[in-house]
């Protein structure tokens, strides 16, 4: 009776043993994002979540919630702060609120064309996301959206043409806004969600957008015309709050490092693709794309640094790196032969 | 009140209609079997409608018994294996009348139709949903004033000529716009395609204000899905989408079960909204799959309703 009550003490130490140790090594991480079911973004998440699982033994799951449920930027910051989140993909403007250096690449007209980006990107990337680390988010690499270019109902090229039409900028990013203060354009501030009714009702007449978001959200059927100008480089990363990354071991943690860096660099590429078809499309529902006057061009890009220059003195982004960044840029030119 | 139901019309077109809801949907991988089952329905439906048209007058009580047959049947497989003898019909007596606008139309709802159901191989769906876009835009180019290259023109332009369609229209603008929806799903990994899902939601929401009951209101169930495509901070309209989804139920009279099966899917799942969801598809599941006209699509809805049930605590 004794040996039977000690074996069942005994029993009873290793199920709970056992169940205590299940429950402290699954781990749960809720996951927010603004793009809907579908998406490429939505895609990839769905597969990293299912290749964690299966390679941590279920032991890691991550639970994804879609299509802005968990509400924008600022309030899935908040959720991250307070634990109720555990990881996100957010814009550069969300992400500059805990770490202000990533929006560096986001200063208008900084680069020329997709072959400077991707130069200074394998340069700095890794210092933006060490950068990050430091404000305790663990980031898994930067995710191309795509250059913003303008687009209107009307052809415009110069910079005094654009400062006599209603331009939309949105409501949440200070990039943008400042961007276009550069050009001495005042813009109008609205949310994405009302751009089209916007459009459509006259209320703004010029947009900035990659292609893909144009005719994602059908903007681009009430515009007719597009300027070859990569206003703004827009991007997004995805991050996982420190605390939450932390909760897992070793072994976990370099599945989940793999599987989303991994994620994020398919998403980077295929924005890119997807960006050149976009472009195409929207040449053949009619849109024009129109170049600058070289003198125009010279314009745009001259008031920007000047206004980017003014953006460092006031510490928008840290003068160290952004120095860094037009190094390189000064580097890729002299040997590409592009400046 | 359950409204009558017309086999060689309206049933047609609200089973077409599901189809091309179902595969404007998302999550692809889950979503290819219901889509063919469902459009299996729908191309039964066509063809029922089709032969009707086909065979005139000296055989339309065959045609009649057909299209009923048809759609109560509870079995989508049997109706899957009988469809393609119709469209090698339908498309030899096109060889011979190339510029008849009914029987485009006719072909490209077979088409159109029996590529969502049934076609598997991504590509040849795309050249059938091409081969049913071009034949439905002839037809427009035919039958409609001014209504050539309604893909090519300018959107400013295009937007005027629906602004200007009347009632009687109505049923050519519904079946462009609802085998045009066929076509950028089957493409919606194609910027080109989805360039143009806007001229199709503009001829829907004319289809709406013309005559919302047509088809048994599935122009409304259409719209319900393209008001919940993305999420409403990014100018999504999930309130006006559910309100068409009611719209769809009141005017079917809730027996169109693929409507609450939409409806679970696309709003409730993109609100979050776990309770309404449960409850939209548990009424599926409770409710008889036999109704007039109704039967097949019916048993597809809750297979469907079925699977999203069991995806459910994975979702939410």
């Amino acid at each position: 009776m004794i040996t039977f009550n000690r074996l069942s003490l005994i029993c009873l130490f290793v199920v709970s043993a056992l169940t205590s140790l299940t429950s402290v090594h699954a781990v749960t991480l809720k996951i927010a994002t603004l793009s809907p079911e579908g998406t490429g973004w939505m895609k990839m998440l769905r597969q990293a979540a299912t290749n964690i699982e299966q390679r941590t033994n279920g032991s890691v799951k991550l639970k994804i919630y879609p299509g802005g449920v968990m509400g924008d930027d600022k309030a899935v910051l908040r959720k991250l702060r307070v634990g109720q989140l555990h990881g996100a993909a957010l814009t550069s403007g969300g992400i500059m609120q805990p770490y202000q250096d990533i929006v560096l690449y986001n200063l208008p007209l900084t680069f020329r064309n997709a072959a400077e980006v991707d130069y200074v990107r394998a340069r700095m990337d890794s210092k933006l996301m060490a950068g990050l680390a430091q404000q305790k988010f663990v980031g898994f690499g930067v995710a191309e959206v795509g250059f913003a270019y303008p687009m209107m109902q009307q052809p415009v090229t110069s910079v005094a043409e654009f400062q006599d039409l209603r331009v939309w900028a949105p409501d949440n990013d200070p990039g943008a806004m400042k961007a276009y203060g550069s050009f001495n354009i005042t813009p109008i501030p609205l949310p994405i969600a009302d751009v089209l009714t916007g459009l459509q009702t006259g209320l703004i007449d010029t947009i900035g957008s990659p292609p893909i978001g144009a005719i994602a959200l059908q903007w681009h059927t009430q515009v007719s015309h597009a300027l070859n100008l990569p206003l703004l480089y827009v991007y997004g990363s995805f991050v996982i709050a420190e605390r939450a990354f932390n909760r897992l071991n070793e072994a976990e943690q370099q599945v989940v490092t793999e599987e989303l860096t991994a994620g994020v660099q398919a998403v980077d590429r295929e924005s890119r693709t997807d960006n050149d078809k976009a472009a195409a499309a929207l040449s053949k529902q009619g849109i024009v794309w129109l170049d600058p006057k070289s003198e125009e061009t010279a314009e745009w890009f001259d008031l920007a640094a000047q206004a980017n220059a003014k953006l460092i003195d006031e510490g928008y982004v840290s003068r160290a790196m952004y120095e860094e960044m037009m190094q390189h840029l000064s580097d890729y030119r002299a040997t590409a032969g592009s400046d | 009140m359950i409204k009558q139901i017309d086999i060689h019309g309206k049933t047609t077109v609200q089973n077409k209609i599901n189809k091309a809801v179902v595969r404007v949907m998302r999550s692809p991988r889950q979503s290819v079997v219901t889509v063919c089952r469902v459009t299996a329905a729908v191309l039964m439906l066509c063809v029922a409608q089709g032969c009707a048209s086909l065979v005139g007058s000296v055989t339309q009580n065959f045609a009649n018994d057909l299209g009923t047959a048809i759609l109560e049947s509870d079995d989508p497989h049997m109706v899957r294996d009988g469809a393609p003898a119709y469209l090698i019909l339908i498309d030899s007596l096109l060889a011979g009348n190339a510029s008849n606008a009914s029987l485009l139309e006719q072909s490209a709802e077979l088409h159109s139709a029996y590529a969502g159901a049934f076609v598997a191989d991504p590509e040849r769906a795309k050249k059938l949903h091409l081969k049913a876009k071009a034949q439905v835009l002839q037809a427009a180019c035919l039958r409609l004033q001014d209504g050539c290259a309604l893909d090519q023109r300018p959107y400013q332009e295009f937007s005027a000529w629906v602004d200007a369609q009347q009632t009687e229209q109505v049923p050519l603008l519904y079946n462009v716009a609802s085998i045009w929806a066929g076509w950028i799903q089957a493409n919606s990994d194609d910027f080109m395609a989805i360039a143009e899902l806007g001229r199709v939601k503009a001829l829907m929401q004319r289809v709406v204000e013309l005559d919302g009951s047509y088809a048994n209101g599935n122009a409304h169930l259409y719209m319900g899905v393209f008001e919940t495509l993305v999420p409403p901070g990014m100018g999504g309209r999930p309130e006006k989408g559910r309100q068409h989804f009611e719209q769809a139920l009141d005017i079917s009279g809730g027996r169109n079960l693929m409507v609450k099966v939409m409806y679970a899917d696309q709003y409730a799942r993109l609100m979050f909204e776990r309770k309404l969801h449960d409850q939209l598809l548990r009424d599926v599941m409770a409710a008889d799959a036999k109704a007039p006209g109704l039967t097949l699509m019916n048993t597809v809805a809750k297979e469907r309703a079925q699977l999203l049930l069991e995806t459910a605590d994975d979702y939410f």
